[in-house]
């Protein structure tokens, strides 16, 4: 039996480079990160984060590999609540699929067990690629609120 | 303390993946520990071992040109002797047997489980899952027929009539909950295993709603298994590209990925 990994795949209407730019620029992952803007210069080895507008740091890693606009490979520990689960390696890959199109291939491995983060990004993935598609294809942000949630707003 | 800093050091795959290699042959140089870790920079790898001598893991001595790179066992030996008594020792053997031998055991029953999230209503997002009009567009080209009843046939075909995919209603609550069997009919293979299952739920949340299906009830990892995790990754993405831009998604598969896709 091998480690724990997460392995999602979303088929996206986008070139490479706006995919790569929906990855690597905070502007764009404001709005389907779970409202966190990412810092890095993704040069090999230098520090990646995703904080929040307040500063406060919700995840951070160190950049692995980049080749833009192919793959991004990235260390990546949790900051936003108080676990000490072991940092594990994300991996971004985009391909072509035809003229119009790319899969966008998320594989988030290195986990020693199904551990608290394991659990927590593998509802948190979905939600991310889904905003990160829409924010892609239709220019807007995906708004995904709870049913308690959006009661309170309705 | 040299201790914690062995657990941190430890605690990462790639960094036990080096001490494996260093076990196996000791005294290796930085290219030759590279090539162990594939996907890893040479800069990644260097970091790792820098991690690893900090905590006296590793220690290093030069070889002419080259810097050599040695197992140092001793943080691990003080760990298993402090929290390992000669009385403890037998029991924490056969622990470990025993975990080797589970952990060889099968999975639990394999299934595929996918969550999407589409800007539509529960309404609209079933009428996309239910109207042959729809599903044509971006179900593989397929038109989709059933009363909706349990217990009534489902089907997929194409507009000459060739049924791709054909099963049963188990539960149809609009606009909540789908489930109906799932067989393959274009394959033999496939076409003769026990039918699996699909089921389809619609969350609302907010402006948006959580599409999940979750596909199960091989038996084992079955060809259906095998085949469909690709296929349905695309079909989501059509359905939510769909709705959301009123167009379908024109997904080419790259030349050497077309053996074996299927539909």
């Amino acid at each position: 039996m091998g480690a724990p990994q997460h392995v999602f795949q979303v088929y996206i209407k986008a070139s490479p480079e706006r995919l790569w730019q929906a990855i690597t620029d905070p502007a764009m992952t404001q709005i389907y990160y779970f409202n966190s803007l990412v810092e890095s210069d993704f040069a090999v080895g230098s520090p990646i984060s995703y904080k929040q507008p307040d500063g406060s740091l919700d995840i951070e890693g160190e950049v692995l590999e980049a080749d833009p606009p192919r793959k991004l490979v990235h260390s990546f520990s949790t900051r936003w609540e108080a676990n000490d689960d072991s940092p594990t390696t994300v991996t971004w890959e985009i391909t072509p699929m035809g003229s119009e199109t790319c899969r966008l291939a998320v594989t988030h491995a290195g986990f020693t067990s199904e551990n608290a983060t394991y659990e927590s990004v593998r509802g948190g993935w979905p939600m991310i690629l889904s905003g990160l598609k829409t924010l892609v294809e239709t220019g807007k942000g995906l708004k995904i609120e709870t049913p308690e949630a959006a009661e309170a707003t309705a | 303390m040299e201790t914690e800093d062995a657990f941190r050091a430890l605690a990462d795959p790639s960094r036990r993946t080096l001490l494996d290699a260093l076990r196996e042959r000791d005294g290796q140089a930085l290219g030759e520990l590279v090539e162990r870790l594939p996907g890893m920079t040479r800069f990644g790898v260097m970091k790792h071992l820098r991690i690893l001598e900090g905590a006296g893991l590793v220690t290093t001595r030069r070889d002419g040109r080259r810097k050599l790179h040695f197992l140092n066992p001793v943080p691990i030996q003080l760990i298993a002797d402090r929290w390992i008594s000669r009385y403890a020792q037998p029991w924490t053997a056969a622990m470990v047997d025993l975990k080797s031998q589970l952990e060889a055991r099968p999975m639990p029953a394999p299934k595929h489980v996918y969550e999407t999230y589409i800007r539509t209503s529960p309404e609209r997002l079933w009428r996309a899952l239910t109207d042959p009009d729809l599903t044509q567009r971006y179900y593989y080209d397929t038109r989709v027929a059933s009363s909706w009843r349990t217990g009534d046939p489902i089907t997929y075909a194409w507009t000459d009539g060739t049924v791709t995919i054909e099963g049963e209603i188990v539960e149809a609550d609009a606009p909540r909950r789908l489930v109906h069997t799932f067989s393959f009919t274009q394959d033999p293979e496939q076409a003769a295993e026990r039918p699996s299952r699909c089921t389809w739920e619609i969350v609302p949340m907010g402006e948006a709603c959580l599409l999940r299906l979750t596909h199960d009830d091989f038996d084992g990892e079955t060809s259906t298994y095998r085949s469909v995790g690709n296929g349905w990754g695309a079909i989501l993405s059509g359905l939510k590209t769909l709705l959301e831009t009123g167009e379908p998604l024109h997904i080419q598969a790259p030349v050497e990925e077309t053996a074996g896709r299927n539909a």
